[in-house]
């Protein structure tokens, strides 16, 4: 498994590894939405199409990290959205702004959990292992 | 690994002032608790809390303490209004999660003849989960409840005019300003009104076994032969976005040069600072609100069972919260100075006389709610003098966890906890599977234990202990 949840006292620890950064972004949300998603055994089903823009506040990578794994937890309370696939058209570290496509459908549907509060910055670290080529990120969610 | 921890007394240490820390860091637990608090990283987390600007004599941690997200989770620190600053990292992202307590006219033994139908209308009165478009309020009616708190549900026949009386704040804290509160958070809230939630939320309809104080269990009208209810909840995804979008523009704006973006601070006067208190007040209204509503509509259901039942508000704490208040920093000089009480997973436990509290508990002091972990005991405590001295008048929160959820679910078999909760004649609802081992009684503290500490301190004693007959959670 890509992703794997760690011992923490109260909330969630994930840590994912990853070729890339893109694609450590998407198996960070892999996890997140196998919180939100675990006591739902049908397969969400592709509705409906939205487009999201993510940016980091203070330009920073792990801030950009945070906000893109905030925006599932706003779309479940505020939109009730909840989703099935994912593709990022465009992560630009520099900017740091990120575009993805989403897929999914209305969570009313499905037997979703809300537990998650928030992610946090709680051990958040980011970090390219450059011998061995690959993306690490260890987070907390708040639950 | 912390060495250098001081012996006070039985329940009392300190971790003297080191390098950057201003002021000492102070953990009130017995030996036993001490070592479990030593197991994660919550004392890191208190020094950290005790470099920040401004802070007031010592950070504290009580003895359900554990390692959360920038402060430690049964925290409390107070600040300086001048010099100190407000941080969201010792509020908590459930910002006024708390607890209410009422007490019924039902007898016990007719509820449990009922229980299983009453807790099935019950789970159906009150979600649990994600909310839904059906249960939408208009964006004004949640403007007038950011401001008003459960002012607005007494208004909309959601109440009666005596639930108000025995809220902390009155259940509506002066001076929140939606106007600080970003769309984003108004968009979480509008269908969340009335929901429970999922996590450590819960409804519990319990039993009171045993009375400590007499006298006080009768001031705060707590008999063993009625019904009473606990409901555990906060300002769900609305509070939560509050507290993320000012963690967000204070590691943005960084006033004070703090490096921990978890412990990301403003000055308590600036405008910035100004600012999220303001909307911090707002999600504090809307857990009142959402306390009140999801009581009412226990009422309801109550009222279908038994026509003659009536229900009435003990007391209703926030855990989770920052508030402007009155201590007397000197014991030995009458003076009181203003300062801002943090509390993150800590109960406000003032004594006899604090003018904020409703006349009939003035002779008494404040309840102070102590939920325990699923299927155990939980406690009224009544607040005291010393807390006042001694820890910023506040106490212990609840059991405090122990063990990850990530363990807990290797562990623990959720059929066999199931059948513990029977055999103990506890009726159990869950709104999800992974409830029942992450929140097993297993992977808490002991409740008694913690409670006992308080009530030794003097920093809330013991008044009347309950045990759960049925429980709800998300």
């Amino acid at each position: 498994m890509p992703y794997e949840f760690i011992p923490h006292t109260a909330d969630i620890k994930v840590r994912v590894k990853a070729k890339s950064l893109k694609q450590l972004f998407l198996e960070s949300f892999e996890a997140l939405n196998s919180i939100i998603l675990e006591n739902e055994p049908e397969k969400i089903k592709s509705k409906k199409t939205k487009t999201i823009k993510i940016k980091s506040p203070d330009k920073h990578l792990d801030s950009l990290f945070y906000n893109f794994l905030e925006e599932f937890l706003y779309l479940l309370d505020a939109k009730h959205f909840v989703v099935s696939e994912i593709k990022i058209t465009n992560l630009d570290m520099h900017k740091s702004s990120l575009t993805a496509v989403v897929k999914g459908d209305s969570s009313s549907y499905y037997n979703v959990s809300n537990k998650i509060k928030s992610p946090t910055y709680n051990d958040l670290k980011i970090k390219r292992d450059k011998k061995l080529k690959f993306w690490q990120v260890t987070f907390v969610l708040d639950v | 690994m912390i060495e250098n921890i001081k012996k006070i007394s039985n329940y009392e240490w300190q971790i003297p002032k080191t390098n950057d820390m201003k002021v000492p860091a102070k953990i009130f637990a017995s030996e036993n608790l001490l070592k479990l608090i030593k197991k994660d990283n919550t004392l890191q987390q208190l020094q950290n809390v005790a470099k920040l600007p401004g802070i007031i004599k010592n950070s504290i941690v009580l003895p359900d303490a554990h390692q959360g997200y920038g402060a430690p989770i049964g925290c409390v620190a107070a600040f300086d209004l001048e010099k100190g600053v407000i941080s969201p990292g010792i509020i908590g992202f459930d910002i006024n999660c708390g607890v209410r307590l009422a007490t019924t006219n039902i007898p016990v033994k007719e509820f449990i003849k009922k229980q299983e139908q009453i807790i099935k209308d019950i789970f159906n009165a009150v979600p649990t989960g994600v909310g839904s478009e059906n249960n939408k309020i208009s964006k004004q009616e949640l403007n007038e409840i950011l401001v008003s708190g459960a002012n607005w549900a007494i208004k909309n026949n959601l109440g009666i005019k005596e639930d108000i009386e025995k809220c902390e704040e009155k259940a509506c804290i002066l001076g929140a300003d939606p106007k600080f509160v970003s769309q984003r958070a108004i968009a979480r809230g509008l269908s969340q009104l009335g929901t429970l939630g999922a996590g450590n939320h819960f409804l519990e309809f319990q039993e009171i076994n045993k009375v400590f104080d007499k006298k006080t269990a009768e001031i705060f009208k707590l008999n063993k032969e009625n019904l009473t209810i606990m409901i555990h909840c906060g300002s769900r995804g609305l509070g939560h976005q509050i507290a993320s979008d000012y963690t967000q523009l204070f590691i943005k704006e960084n006033l004070l040069n703090i490096q921990e973006k978890e412990l990301a601070s403003a000055p308590f006067n600036s405008d910035l600072g100004q600012n999220y208190f303001k909307a911090m007040k707002c999600a504090v209204n809307f857990a009142f609100c959402n306390r009140q509503v999801i009581m009412h509509n226990i009422r309801s259901v109550l009222k279908k069972h038994f026509p003659y039942s009536e229900l009435s508000l003990v007391y209703d704490v926030a855990h989770n919260i920052a508030k402007v208040e009155e201590h007397q920093l000197d014991l030995n000089s009458i003076k009181k100075t203003k300062i801002c009480v943090h509390r993150k997973g800590a109960t406000r436990s003032f004594g006899p006389e604090r003018p904020e509290l409703p006349e009939v508990y003035k002779k008494t002091g404040q309840p102070v709610l102590i939920p325990g972990s699923m299927g155990t005991s939980s406690y009224v405590l009544v607040g005291t003098k010393k807390a006042e001295q001694i820890s910023f008048a506040s106490t212990a929160h609840g059991a405090g966890r122990l063990e990850s959820r990530t363990s807990a679910k290797k562990r623990l078999n959720p059929e066999k906890i199931k059948q513990e909760l029977k055999n103990k004649n506890i009726l159990l609802m869950l709104g999800s599977i992974s409830g029942i081992v992450e929140e097993a009684p297993e992977v808490y503290k002991d409740v008694n234990e913690v409670v006992k500490i308080s009530h030794e301190l003097g920093i809330g004693n013991l008044v009347v202990k309950t045990k759960p007959l049925a429980v709800i959670k998300g």
